[in-house]
């Protein structure tokens, strides 16, 4: 177990490199210069642009540069935004929000998924079943601007409910629209999970054996179905929170998340490397944590797994 | 005792009356159970046996309760101790389940939940039927009254860990048990599971004059965990208390048969309902499970609702049988009565497919008998001996075949095999023995195959495998197989013979090339595997196909059945289009298939049906030699019977040479020419199949041959 887990960790290490090459590569290759956009509608001063190009390393080659971002990221130093403000605020700023609105959406899909999925398995072919499955699918049909653009109408204007959108001021109240949104399309498919795999497990013979042996129908349900039929819905979940933090770009641009989507998405805007390369790494990074307790998980559910 | 004074005595404890199953789809009622009728006494054993679909399974679910799916009871009565259980609510069901009528079930590697260690799922059957193992209400009662309650199946107290190990430490004070001595007191006693009379006659036996006065004071009852332990010992599990605390996948199939049975009888119900419990398991095991559980169910007063497809089986562990076919009850009467004189087509049918029942050699007028030199005729030795020795016992012989059988019988003139059937009768050795020669089995493999090129021939064939350790980079090593060398004349049948884990399946997998040996040559047609180029592979691919055991996991479900056969002709470039099509209409025509077939997907078709078109797959590009990996070991009897006498036919007609790989030895004894017997990686003995069936020379083999089912039949 602690062989396992020091070589997931490690495993980091080449994983974190590839990312960041991969990403700062990609910034590199977009067009456009970003030192011209800076000055926007003005006109350029060589100079002032030759000496901001030096600033920002922008005169050297580009494995130069990629060097010279890691040997700052090593030191704790993330580098500065062409704005002039240190990367590492803007991340500061942004992450705890984003982990917010994941975590607010994990909790939603899970709650909401896992409840509806176990009732609909338990009665699968009933009428809770057949309205389960084809909502879900409505669900998962439909694009997520639209589901936010319809709850703002309905929620924050038409019955004032709750803010139409997040701004400056996030509270879990405002975060709670966003929140649904972004779990929308993940919990439908927890739901079909969780109802197949309870439905599945319901038919096994070891259900059957438990019956046998006398007990209830209410331990059968709790003991030996839920237990087993959760063990592939705990590790969907496990994995979706990476998705749900990097997938909120669309969520974040509808509600004015000030969190990592609005930022990544202005700092693509600006060609801005080093911002858009520490902020998909630690996306990374995030994504490969919550694989590894996703695996740990799946032991600790799964005697038959043994972590080597 | 007559049987009207038993029935006076022993009313019936189950009676099931014009009993009525029906599944409903969507577009159909299919009825499983059509008025069936059985009746079982308390502490008696029946059996209802039957192919796959002939309602037997339901019919026990149906007593249980637990139908599955949309199966519901249409019709009939099932009165359980007089009570009807027929429309009872889902409650009183729960009541009665576990604690009145327990299950064993089939399958035992899909009956225990994976994620729950085995103690605690058998702690639960304790918990569910409220079973108070402390007994520590009784306690203050059985002091006062004495044994008088002990031994009724609630007054039981059994001893604790704390109470065995104080006992075993006065003992050893005292010198009645000397140090050396704790081993056999170990055998005696055990935690959870002795009771305070078997601890008190214990210590009788040993001379303690108190004995009665240590029994009480130090068996006073068993908490949850040593009860849990105790039963699993009581199951024939060694070191249960230390199993208890495993999971599943830690135990083996036979284990976990043995936990299943714990479990069923935890609550000491009056009906315990076995459903194939064993057909999942290898001979050995099966015979030491069937065994333990007779026993265990006899000293319990448990009476037993025993479900096979195999009536050897059914006859040798149940008093009476219930042949059902097709939902219906055909025939029901006392085990040896059903197998002697069966009244309805469809009994004897079964008898003559039953392996355990028959060892038969599936012959049909080879034109080359092996061993023509020899003489050795081998025949149906065990069926017509049956009938000869039923005649001579006076008894109506009532099986058909038996004159057709005789038939057959080739006694070579001036043998000594004019005393045959007196020797089948009670030992159920073969009628052929040659002309002159030595004894038929002694023959060597030159002297059986005289005649027969050697198609295989393997050398000091090894293969270790590596074990993962729990370190990176760690490993232990397997071997798997250890030095195998084996010979295959072209044209017979070799079997190779052993438990799950002897290795018979790597030295499949190594004889097909899928498999690199570690060391050791195979040769095929004199030339070494290992040495094929990769054009020369691709030819030896086509002269040697396998068939598989499991015949719903090897055909592929997305393709049709004649994608399926037509697919190897495509790979080997064989002919155009037409000339494939009518390739597998020959083929599907070789193993009686319709050509209509071509049509369907494998999952329309039934295991028989499926089994017959991997055989038609790997005819299709007529290969020299056929490696069979328990081809028929998942099918029913029936069927089972049908596919062998297939391979039968086509040996004949199309001179192919058969490895035949299974732990089955009634099978081998059906086909096999010359048998090898493996045993932890190596063969221990090899010999024709009347050699070794015969005279065993090895204690293995003995065990096998032991094992099969029926065997131990006084019919014949």
């Amino acid at each position: 177990m602690g062989w396992y887990i020091g070589r997931r960790l490690l495993q980091m290490i080449p994983v974190f490199l590839g990312a960041t090459l991969l990403v700062y590569a990609m910034v590199f290759l977009l067009p456009g210069d970003p030192i011209v956009a800076m000055f926007g509608e003005r006109q350029v001063n060589a100079a002032v642009a030759n000496q901001l190009r030096a600033q920002y390393h922008l005169d050297k080659p580009f494995i130069i540069q990629y060097l010279l971002y890691l040997k700052g990221v090593v030191t704790g130093n993330f580098g500065m935004s062409y704005s002039g403000r240190p990367v590492s605020q803007i991340v500061a700023q942004a992450y705890p929000v984003t982990v917010k609105l994941a975590v607010m959406a994990l909790c939603i899909e899970a709650i909401f998924g896992v409840v509806l999925g176990v009732i609909a398995g338990l009665r699968r072919g009933g009428w809770f079943d057949s309205t389960a499955l084809v909502l879900s699918m409505l669900l998962i049909a439909v694009p997520t601007f639209v589901m936010g653009f319809v709850l703002q109408t309905l929620l924050g204007i038409k019955l004032q409910w709750l803010p139409v959108t997040v701004g400056g001021e996030v509270s879990v109240k405002s975060l709670l629209m966003p929140a649904f949104v972004l779990a929308g399309v993940s919990m439908a498919y927890v739901l079909r999970l969780t109802r197949n795999s309870v439905a599945e497990v319901s038919t096994a013979d070891y259900v059957r054996t438990a019956t046998a042996k006398g007990l209830s129908r209410h331990t059968v349900v709790t003991k030996h179905i839920l237990r087993n039929s959760l063990i592939p819905v705990v590790t969907f979940l496990g994995a979706d929170l990476g998705n749900l933090m990097g997938g909120a770009i669309v969520t974040e641009g509808i509600f004015n998340v000030p969190g990592v989507g609005n930022a990544l998405y202005q700092a693509i805007l600006k060609s801005e490397g080093s911002t858009v390369v520490s902020l998909v790494t630690i996306l990374v990074l995030v994504f490969i944590i919550a694989n590894l307790v996703v695996d740990l998980l799946y032991a600790a559910l799964d005697p038959r797994i043994r972590l080597v | 005792m007559s049987p009207l004074s038993a029935d006076a005595a022993n009313p019936p404890l189950l009676k099931v009356r014009g009993l009525e199953v029906a599944f409903r789809s969507r577009r159909q009622v299919v009825h499983a159970v059509r008025g069936a009728n059985l009746e079982l006494r308390a502490g008696h054993t029946i059996a209802i046996v039957g192919e796959s679909g002939s309602g037997k399974s339901t019919t026990a679910h149906a007593i249980i309760g637990l139908l599955p799916g949309t199966g519901r009871v249409t019709g009939g009565s099932i009165l359980f101790k007089g009570r009807e259980l027929v429309g009872l609510r889902k409650r009183d069901y729960v009541a009665l389940r576990g604690s009145e009528i327990g299950l064993v079930p089939q399958d035992p590697m899909s009956n225990l939940n994976p994620v729950y260690r085995i103690g605690a799922q058998i702690r639960e059957a304790l918990k569910a039927n409220g079973i108070d193992v402390s007994r520590s209400s009784y306690n203050a009662l059985v002091d006062l009254v004495g044994h008088g309650i002990e031994d009724t199946p609630d007054g039981r107290l059994y001893l604790s860990r704390h109470g065995y190990h104080s006992l075993l430490e006065e003992l050893e004070q005292r010198g009645a048990v000397k140090p050396d001595q704790e081993g056999a007191f170990k055998t005696a006693l055990k935690v959870g599971f002795s009771t305070r009379m078997e601890v008190q006659a214990y210590l009788q036996d040993l001379g303690v004059a108190d004995a009665d006065r240590l029994a009480r004071m130090y068996v006073t009852g068993s908490n949850m965990n040593e009860r849990v332990a105790g039963l699993l010992s009581e199951a024939g599990l060694p070191d249960a208390a230390r199993r208890a605390r495993q999971y599943p996948h830690e135990f083996s199939g036979g284990m976990r048969q043995r936990a299943l049975i714990a479990m069923a009888l935890a609550a000491r119900p009056d009906l315990l309902i076995a459903d194939e419990p064993t057909s999942a398991l290898d001979v050995t095991v099966q015979r030491q499970i069937l065994d333990h559980l007779g026993t265990l169910t006899r000293e319990l007063g448990t009476a037993v609702l025993f479900i096979t497809h195999d009536l050897g089986l059914a006859a040798e562990r149940a008093e009476r049988l219930v042949v059902m076919y097709k939902g219906r009850v055909v025939e029901a009467g006392p085990s040896l009565e059903v197998l002697t004189e069966p009244r309805h087509a469809y009994t004897r049918r079964l008898i003559d497919a039953a392996p355990s029942l028959s060892s038969r050699r599936i012959q049909l007028g080879r034109q080359e008998s092996f061993a023509s030199g020899g003489a050795v005729q081998v025949d149906d030795a065990g069926r017509t001996g049956g009938a000869a020795a039923a005649a001579a016992a006076g008894e109506p012989v009532g099986i058909a075949e038996a004159t057709s059988a005789k038939a057959d019988v080739s006694v070579p003139a001036g043998g000594p095999a004019s005393a045959a059937p007196a020797q089948a009768a009670t030992a159920k050795v073969d009628v052929s023995v040659p002309t002159g020669g030595p004894a038929s089995g002694a023959l060597t493999f030159e002297e059986a195959t005289a005649g027969h090129a050697v198609v295989l021939e393997t050398h000091d064939l090894t293969r270790r495998f590596r074990i993962r350790g729990s370190r990176p980079g760690a490993y232990t090593e397997f071997l798997a197989v250890d030095g195998v060398s084996l010979k295959v004349a072209r044209g017979t049948t070799a079997a190779l013979v052993g438990e799950s884990g002897s290795g018979k399946s790597t030295v499949a997998n190594m004889i097909l090339s899928l498999l690199a040996p570690s060391s050791g040559t195979i040769l095929f047609n004199g030339v070494d595997e290992a040495t094929l180029t990769k054009r020369e592979r691709f030819e030896f691919r086509r002269r040697v196909q396998p068939v598989f055991q499991d015949p719903y996991g090897s055909l592929d479900p997305m393709f049709s059945i004649y994608r399926i056969i037509e697919e190897p002709l495509r790979v080997h470039h064989y002919g155009n289009r037409a000339k494939r099509e009518a390739r597998v209409r020959e083929v599907l025509d070789a193993v009686a298939l319709p050509a209509g077939m071509m049509r369907r997907y494998p999952n329309e078709l039934s295991g028989g049906q499926r089994q017959r078109v991997a055989v038609a797959r790997a005819l299709a590009l007529g290969p020299e030699l056929m490696v069979l990996d328990e081809a028929v070991s998942a099918l029913d009897v029936l069927v089972q019977a049908q596919v062998l006498d297939l391979l039968a036919r086509l040996q004949r007609d199309m001179g192919l040479t058969y490895f035949f790989i299974t732990h089955d030895l009634a099978v081998v004894r059906q086909i096999a020419d010359w048998v090898f017997v493996m045993e932890k990686g190596r063969i221990v003995e090899e010999g024709t199949t009347d050699r070794v069936f015969d005279a065993p020379a090895q204690p293995y083999t003995k065990a096998l041959l032991d094992a099969i089912p029926g065997g131990s039949l006084n019919l014949f």
